[in-house]
């Protein structure tokens, strides 16, 4: 099982969003580190095949990401995304399930599976317009997990959930990197530093660091936060991404939530 | 299949459930049931600023004359009958005959639905000249004239006159009044059939743009070739079945009124210059049958639209607006070309005009009618149009957000 990403790229008119990224993912989970506009979301869209690179391939096991085998065994958990609000959640799920090809009956008990797991059972019934952010969150995490994905993406996972449901979801994903690949973004160290297997740093596009995180010295935490002032000085976070640097620095330095 | 199935079933429960599409739905089929009931049924009747009858009443008793006429051949008796009312309404009025004044209503107006035949056909003697010969002579002529006036090539004026002769004359008069409506209203229901088109579908495309569900489906398995397959079908089926509802709408209130006998009535009972072989019945069958293909592909060019502009606004406002260009521009008979590819646009064919124009299709040595070739380009641009819009969908980048 291997997710080959070979230097791939993405260019904007005067912007290189992701640089000549050479990846092999196996088996476990990979922590995407970086700081807001570093990259991990264009690479991500790039890896579920919604983004074309200028430059590079994508494959896992020697299939093609353009081809349905791949999006096969692919789960998506995007950053930022929308419902059927007239859908209750359980329509959703086996909506989702009939697109990830399942046959009706085992998309039911799979559906009901993972609405159990999310602790959204009691909700299934009711229209997704009704649901807070943390269950919308918790139904998308669901979601990407309908087909048993031999590779699982998601973008920003925790984002909306409360401590003990990020605590679960930590949980869930060791279990689920046990036979996947996992790829999982966020920047928030403590979100991965007890269950990636492999930590990957992005900044400005490129990846500056790909390891476990147990060689830096003073931990990953100290490392990462070193990265992000050093980008901050060079007025980095603004220039890129437009999003308030300042803001997002207190946020980190505050804790990990 | 069974896998397209579902996805088809939950394509349309997405669509059925968003609000506008059931308000736009009943909305419509209420504006043309009210539309065909009451259309041109409501007012008074006034004759020389005197009260004489409601309008709903005056359609009632030319219907009844017409029933009353039905089975009357439109021969040189028929002339000679209306030459004698005439007669007789000139002598009692002593002067200028009055349009629904009282000796119009006693003598002629019986014949009313003579009366509208023979000026359809466009005779312009003097009444005492008027028989079966001129009568028909005239028709003859003002085709011949129209013709010249299309610019129709000589193959095929010779074409129109051997489907000329094989129509039985003198044509016999039936009751066809529930048909005719039909007829008159389906201009009317194409147009609204395309608004509701145009704004119940862009939905099925630019919803998960909207929504930013794009990113969730796009990466499934069947997310591409086969969702785009169900959401284009289930276009497909919703834009047939808004023409079946709108079809119902017209042709129910339309046979309450005026009831359904005239299925057997030649065309030329309503459209004397016609030189087409065929029933009232199949004229409408024909008409029912170019609704649904025009709404197929109109259908399917929202939905293409829809998702080349992501916004279902966009969409409205470039299809509102082509849908008022069709109502306002008319391109004249000499620019033949650009008059025959204008008359088989959407919102002109579905009318008498559209349908049953004289301008033909050649092709390979033979003649084809408006209503035999254009229902075969439309359906290859509707498929034209949905590979193009494939490509388009598959080939979607989610970036920017």
């Amino acid at each position: 099982m291997e997710l080959f990403i070979d230097r791939v790229s993405k260019q904007y008119q005067n912007k290189t969003a992701v640089d000549r990224t050479t990846l092999k993912l196996h088996k476990g989970v990979c922590g995407l580190l970086g700081a807001n506009g570093a990259g991990k979301t264009t690479l991500m869209r790039m890896i579920c095949g919604i983004l074309k690179p200028s430059g590079g391939t994508i494959s896992f096991d020697g299939e093609d990401v353009s081809t349905e085998e791949y999006r096969s065994v692919l789960g998506y958990l995007p950053q930022d995304f929308g419902y059927y609000p007239n859908f209750s959640g359980m329509d959703f799920m086996m909506y989702m399930a009939t697109l990830k090809g399942l046959e009706k009956h085992s998309a039911r008990r799979k559906a009901e599976e993972l609405l159990r797991l999310v602790s959204l059972e009691g909700a299934s019934g009711k229209k997704i317009r009704t649901y807070s952010g943390g269950m919308k969150q918790r139904l998308g995490i669901a979601q990407a997990l309908l087909n048993d994905p031999a590779l699982l993406v998601l973008d920003e996972p925790t984002a909306g959930l409360d401590p003990r449901e990020r605590v679960r979801f930590r949980n869930l994903i060791a279990e689920v990197g046990k036979e996947s690949i996992v790829l999982l973004s966020t920047h928030i160290v403590s979100d991965i530093e007890h269950i990636a297997d492999r930590i990957l740093l992005m900044k400005d596009g490129r990846m500056i660091y790909d390891g476990d995180g147990k060689e830096l010295e003073g931990g990953l935490e100290e490392f990462y936060l070193e990265q992000f002032d050093e980008a901050q000085e060079e007025g980095g976070w603004k220039n890129t991404s437009g999003r308030k640097g300042g803001q997002d620095a207190a946020f980190f330095k505050s804790g990990k939530i | 299949m069974q896998l397209f199935l579902s996805l088809v079933k939950y394509e349309f429960l997405k669509l059925l459930k968003r609000r506008m599409v059931c308000v736009t739905l009943a909305v419509s089929a209420a504006v043309m049931v009210l539309g065909v009931t009451f259309g041109g049924r409501l007012g008074r009747v006034y004759v020389e600023g005197e009260l004489i009858t409601t309008q709903a009443d005056l359609d009632l008793e030319l219907a009844m004359n017409s029933k009353r006429l039905s089975g009357r051949v439109l021969d040189e008796t028929m002339t000679e009958e209306l030459r004698e009312a005439y007669r007789q309404a000139g002598e009692e009025s002593q002067g200028e005959i009055v349009y629904l004044a009282e000796p119009y209503r006693k003598y002629i107006w019986p014949l009313e639905p003579f009366v509208r035949w023979v000026r359809r056909v466009g005779l312009d003697v003097p009444i005492e000249d008027l028989n079966e010969e001129t009568l028909y002579a005239k028709r003859l002529e003002r085709m011949e004239e129209n013709w010249s006036d299309s610019l129709l090539s000589e193959g095929e004026k010779e074409y129109l006159r051997g489907q000329n002769e094989k129509l039985e004359t003198p044509f016999t008069y039936e009751y066809c009044f529930g048909y005719e409506h039909i007829c008159d209203m389906m201009n009317t229901t194409a147009f609204v059939l395309v608004m509701i088109l145009t704004v119940c579908l862009p939905g099925i495309f630019t919803g998960e743009h909207s929504r930013r569900t794009d990113q969730l489906i796009l990466v499934t398995a069947k997310g591409k070739d086969v969702l785009y397959r169900a959401k284009i079908l289930v276009g497909v089926l919703f834009s047939l079945l808004a023409a079946l509802v709108q079809t119902a709408c017209t042709v129910i209130p339309s046979f309450v009124l005026y009831g359904c006998s005239g299925f057997s009535a030649k065309l030329q009972v309503i459209a004397p210059e016609s030189v087409w072989s065929m029933t009232m019945g199949e004229a409408l069958m024909i008409f029912t049958g170019l609704l649904f293909v025009m709404a197929l592909l109109w259908g399917i060019v929202t939905m293409v639209l829809s998702e080349c502009l992501k916004k279902g606004t966009a969409v409205m406002a470039v299809l509102f607006g082509f849908i008022v260009f069709s109502m306002l521009l008319n391109v004249p008979d000499e620019y033949r070309i650009a008059a025959q590819i204008w008359d088989a646009t959407p919102l002109q064919l579905i009318s008498y005009w559209g349908v049953f124009t004289n301008r033909l299709f050649p092709l390979l040595g033979h003649y084809f009618t408006s209503w035999q070739a254009v229902p075969v380009v439309y359906l290859l641009l509707s498929a034209l149009a949905a590979r193009a819009g494939k490509r388009r969908y598959t080939g979607f980048q989610v970036s920017g957000r």
